[in-house]
Parts: C-alpha cells; structure tokens; sequence
C-alpha cells in the first residue's frame, strides 16, 4: 500500500517537530520524555561538533582549546546546513570565523582545499569538475598559497614564502586522498 | 517475504570500520572486510568521482579485503521520499569499490529543512512502517547490491507505539526483501538506556536475513550509556549479545566501528580475538541446540 500525501505529510510535521527540538530551536514535544530529549540535544550538539572536526582536523588543530567555544556561539546563530553533513557546516563555521578574523591557518588551508573541490549551486556543494584555481594568505610568517586542481588529479598547491604548512597540508593530501 | 529467492548473503568475515584515523592499525590486522563512511566520499548529493580512493583503502581491496558503503544521510524513515540523486551516487560508490552489499539506518535525519546530524527513532507505527517501506523499495529499486538496515541506539522513544523496534525492523526488512545490520552495540545501549531484551529482540527478528553485524564500545555518561564508539568492544555486557545472537543465527560477518580515541593495533587484534571467542561459544551453544537463555546484557 503507498503511503498518501496526507500520511506523509502528518509525519512529515510529527518529524520536523521533534528535529526542530533535538536541534535546539524549539520546545520537547509533548507526550515524549522531557528528561531524554533534553540530553539528545546535548549528545547531538556534541557529535556535530566531533564530525566537523573529522571533516575538518585543520580548522579543529589550528583554533586548538578555542575550538569548542567558538564552535558553540557558532552553533547558537546556525543549525546544521540541510545538505553536505560534516563538509558543509565545516565550511559554514569557516566563514563565520572569517567575519572575525578567527581562521587559523591550517583553516585557510582546508578551505583553499574545498574550494578547488567544490562549488556551491543552489545552496548545495557539489563536485567542482575541471579546472580550479584558489589561493590562501597565511600569516606569521606572511605568505601565499596558491592551489590548482588539474581535472582528473587531485589539488596541487604552491607557496609563496616559508612553505611549511602547504607541504604539510600536500602530505596529507597525499596521505588521505580525499578532503575526508 | 513468501515465495520469494532471498538474496545471497556473503560470509563477510571480521572487519575494522575503515577511517583515516585509524587506517594504519586496520591494515595491520587480519580482516576480511571493512566499511566506507560513504557521506566522506560523496559531496551533499553527488560523488566526487574524480577523488581517488585513500591508499590505504585502495591496499586493503589489493589484499582482497571487501569493502562495504555505509551511509548515514539516505533518511530511509523521513517524511519526504529518498532523493534520486543522493541515491545514485551511494549507487555509484557502491559500484565504484565492488561492494557487495550496501547499508543504511533504520532511522531518519532530517525535517522540515533541519539537519540534526544524527540518526533519530522514527515512530513505531504502521502508518510510518508503509511510508518506510516505500521508501526502502525506491532507493533498492536504484542500487545494484542488497541493502541492509540496521537498528539504531537512541535515549528515548515516540510515544503511541503500535509495535516494539524488532517487530518494526523485522516487518520492514521481510516487506522489503532487504538484509539485516545488528548493530550489538546499539541494541546493548537501548538495553541499558530503554530496558529492552537483546534476547527478545533476536526472537523477533528474520535472522536467516541477517548480513552482518557492527561492534562499537560506548561509556556510561550521568548514569546513561553512549555508543560513543570511543572505547574497546572487549566488554562483557557487548560480547554477550553478540554470543547470544551468534547462539541464534550463524553471522555471516561482525565488523568493529571505532570513531574517537583510537587504539593501536594490539587493541584492534584483541578486540578481533574476543569476538572469535563470543562467536565460537554462540556457535557452540547453537550446534549444541541449547536453549536460549537471557542475554545478560547489563
């Protein structure tokens, strides 16, 4: 038997209800236990903030302890985006920690990275196909990271000034080869 | 269902949930199989094809290990319909590694345009069974292997339940002619946190559809367990549902997740060890046609 229009859309409700609570932007609903709920929003706030992290070990390793507060008043203005899991949000805390010039360089790094990779259409990322070109400024010492991305190869970047963090962040290309 | 050919199940063997984390200790141990994280292969709702598989994984499938996608993200219980293009490229990795199987939750993500990020209980209802049944059957309709639900750990259940969680799954995997994933570890956490019966749960279920199963070692957190994967398997309580189950059923496969704190290989190779020996004695209570006691699992 299918399932009608008004069946889905009943659960449809009953479903958005209980997500808009586990994510923090509404009330528990009734009739489900207030206490369990209440903990589930912390243990869903906890893993969004581990899988970012996984997507993201740069960003995590270069903001070090301030990670967890930023990544808090971060989540307090932004649910997690609706398409692109872990990649997404990463690229959306990015981009609030931009506006306040919190990006440590391992960030700029991963971000130069997704950009050779991906390209946002319609709010969602998808596959950048062909060629890409992006770059990154470092800084202490200053310096710039342009990064290339040949199609059917994976990005290759070159370093203006001290090239440390770009051949780090080559390796680990090289090492994972996948911006997972 | 009836009359039907049940899929070929693959014996999967022992496996490591394969991450970048921990891909050193995992090739140096003697596995069979392991599983893809598919959503860090694919991006929102394609696969960047053009990304070559981590070396790692790509030495693993050398040694003939087989590797499994495991997605998160398809919302097999969600309101709206399974999306064609998330669909074809899981389909698409899965042809990509060979996989022989495919796996998702019996669970949904995400409503009314929130992501939670985790994998949430639906309704036991029948009402929500149908609607998940169709939804099982239009993502099976586009992938080329079998797909396997597995059951999920959660706090807390909906209220107004027509039926318990095994008689849900165990009714949408025989609707569907789809494969099991028990998740021991999940069930080991409903059964501190809900107080359900890891035995009963077996009972309930079409087990001779069982694909294979997922290990995971949590921790007890305010007085509530978490399936954090962040600790050893090698606990009492997990290795006793899994020689329960295994007392049941011959299990095709048993495949460790481990996502924080990751150990070094002589904990990967102990944790192998300590399965073998649950799977032994289940499979020698099983051949001994003992009865079935309770599981013990808390």
């Amino acid at each position: 038997m299918m399932a009608t229009a008004d069946v889905r859309a009943r659960i449809a409700a009953e479903q958005t209800e209980l997500v808009r609570a586990l994510v923090g932007v509404a009330p528990c609903p009734q009739r489900f236990d207030a206490e369990r709920v209440r903990v589930s929003v912390i243990q869903l706030h906890e893993k969004r903030k581990m899988a970012l992290k996984k997507v993201w070990p740069g960003l995590g390793q270069g903001l070090g302890d301030r990670f967890a507060p930023l990544f808090d008043a971060y989540a307090k203005e932004h649910t997690h985006p609706e398409w692109g899991h872990g990649l997404a949000d990463g690229l959306a805390f990015a981009r609030w920690l931009e506006g306040r010039h919190e990006v440590p360089n391992e960030g700029k790094l991963e971000l130069l990275d997704v950009h050779l990779r991906t390209v946002k259409v319609g709010g969602r990322l998808r596959p950048r196909r062909g060629l890409a070109f992006s770059a990154a400024i470092l800084s202490g010492p200053r310096r710039i990271v342009f990064g290339i991305k040949l199609p059917g190869l994976g990005p290759l970047c070159f370093a203006l000034g001290s090239p440390t963090d770009a051949k780090r962040w080559a390796k680990r290309q090289a090492r994972q080869g996948a911006v997972t | 269902m009836e009359g039907k050919p049940r899929p070929n199940i693959p014996r999967l063997g022992l496996g490591i949930a394969w991450r970048p984390g921990l891909a050193d200790a995992i090739e140096r141990q003697k596995i069979s199989f392991s599983e893809l994280h598919a959503e860090n292969f694919m991006i929102t709702d394609n696969f960047a094809a053009d990304d070559p598989l981590p070396d790692s994984v790509q030495r693993l499938q050398a040694r003939g290990v087989t590797v499994i996608p495991h997605s998160v993200t398809l919302n097999l219980g969600g309101a709206q319909p399974p999306l064609q293009d998330r669909v074809d490229a899981l389909a698409a990795l899965v042809k990509r590694v060979n996989a022989p199987i495919v796996s998702d939750h019996c669970c949904f993500v995400r409503g009314g345009g929130y992501e939670s990020g985790h994998l949430l209980p639906v309704a036991k209802t029948r009402a929500q069974l149908e609607m998940m049944a169709e939804n099982v059957r239009l993502v099976k309709e586009r992938m080329p292997v079998p797909l396997a639900i597995e059951n999920i750990a959660a706090l807390f259940e909906w209220p107004g339940k027509e039926m318990d969680e095994a008689t849900f799954l165990g009714e949408l995997v025989e609707m569907t002619d789809s494969l099991l994933l028990i998740d021991v570890a999940n069930l080991y956490a409903n059964s501190r946190n809900l107080g359900w019966d890891p035995a009963q749960f077996f009972d309930k279920l079409p087990l001779e559809r069982l694909a294979y199963c997922h290990m995971a070692g949590g921790m007890v957190i305010e007085g509530l367990y978490h399936d954090t994967h962040s600790r050893t398997v090698s606990q009492r309580g997990i290795l006793d549902v899994l020689e329960e189950l295994a007392a049941r059923v011959d299990v095709p496969g048993v495949l460790i997740e481990r996502d924080e704190d990751f150990p070094g290989p002589d904990e990967l190779a102990q944790d192998l060890h300590n399965i073998q020996i649950a799977l032994t004695r289940g499979k020698a209570r099983r051949e001994a046609g003992k009865k079935v006691v309770g599981a013990g699992a808390s």
